[in-house]
């Protein structure tokens, strides 16, 4: 019984305080926004630690190129982290907040570069089992990722959102600025012409 | 037959660099924090800008109202300088002397 009750204690230690609206979305990031608001680099590295790799990931998926996903996520952290003395809590959490930085960011280097060049260089050859299977699964992914980037920047950013980052509709909606239908259209869209530009790669394993 | 979304998945993001974030740490040294602004500040300012119109309309308001009085006085003086150049004391001065006529 004792050990329950510290338990309890525990979880009601843990759980953050400031969810009093229960319709309200608990910010995980709640417990740091304090350390960023004045100036701690510490809440910085702990942010980075949590976010970082989602928000490259963002750009890698929307630009299909590490460095300009790399230059996307220090953007994204960096605007952050000299807007944090004003950022008000309640209305977004931080992480939906960054993602739509990062997705604004990409999508507004998308309009100034009709073209971006991949930096994945040319492999040697590796002809054992293994290796070889190793290049189907890469050669297969490529073949995605250039069907993905075949795709309008809206469309993509969708995609991105929703099977990538695993984000709710409305969340998705929200990051975009459009509403929930139209963003459902965008996915529908992207998932239709993915279906059709990939149908090749999708039959492949029935034969 | 694989389905779309299994065909997503074998596109993996790269793991972010090791230097990325000791890139962002350091520029976050040199970055500034834009400051908060205290409480009542924005209540301040809107009271502000709000008196400040209510003081223009005012200004703007006497200004043209001194203008039509200006205008009018303009007007009379005009009006008195083209009736003595086009003759009327000369009018008055036949009228005058045709009436003293017919007395006669």
């Amino acid at each position: 019984m004792k050990g329950v009750n510290a338990k309890a204690n525990e979880k009601a230690r843990i759980a953050p305080k400031v969810f009093e609206n229960p319709r309200q979305k608990p910010d995980s990031d709640d417990d740091i926004v304090s350390g960023l608001q004045a100036g701690d680099e510490r809440a910085l590295a702990t942010l980075m630690e949590r976010h970082l790799k989602t928000i490259t990931a963002i750009g890698y998926y929307m630009l299909g190129d590490t460095h300009l996903a790399e230059d996307v996520a220090q953007t994204t952290f960096l605007k952050l982290w000299t807007m944090a003395p004003k950022w008000k809590p309640g209305a977004a959490t931080l992480l939906t907040w960054m993602r739509r930085v990062a997705t604004n960011d990409c999508l507004d280097r998308l309009k100034k570069k009709t073209e971006i060049f991949s930096d994945s260089l040319p492999e040697q050859i590796d002809e054992t089992p293994s290796a070889l299977k190793t290049l189907e699964e890469d050669e297969m992914a490529r073949n995605v990722q250039t069907a993905l980037l075949a795709l309008p920047d809206t469309q993509r950013a969708a995609i991105t959102l929703s099977y990538y980052q695993d984000v709710s509709q409305k969340e998705g909606a929200k990051i975009l600025n459009v509403s929930e239908k139209a963003y459902e259209s965008l996915l529908s869209r992207a998932r239709k012409t993915l279906k059709a530009t990939l149908s090749p790669l999708l039959m492949e394993t029935v034969r | 037959m694989k389905s779309v979304d299994e065909l997503l998945n074998t596109v993996k993001a790269p793991e972010p660099s090791e230097a990325l974030k000791a890139r962002i740490l350091k520029q976050a040294r040199t970055a500034e924090q834009h400051p908060v602004s205290a409480a009542n500040d924005n209540a301040w300012i809107w009271i502000g800008s709000l008196a400040a119109s209510f003081l223009a309309v005012a200004i703007i308001g006497t200004s043209i109202l001194a203008g039509d009085n200006d205008h009018i006085d303009d007007d009379n003086e005009i009006w008195a300088e083209a009736a003595t150049s086009i003759g009327y004391d000369d009018l008055y001065d036949w009228v005058y002397e045709d009436e003293t006529n017919t007395d006669r």
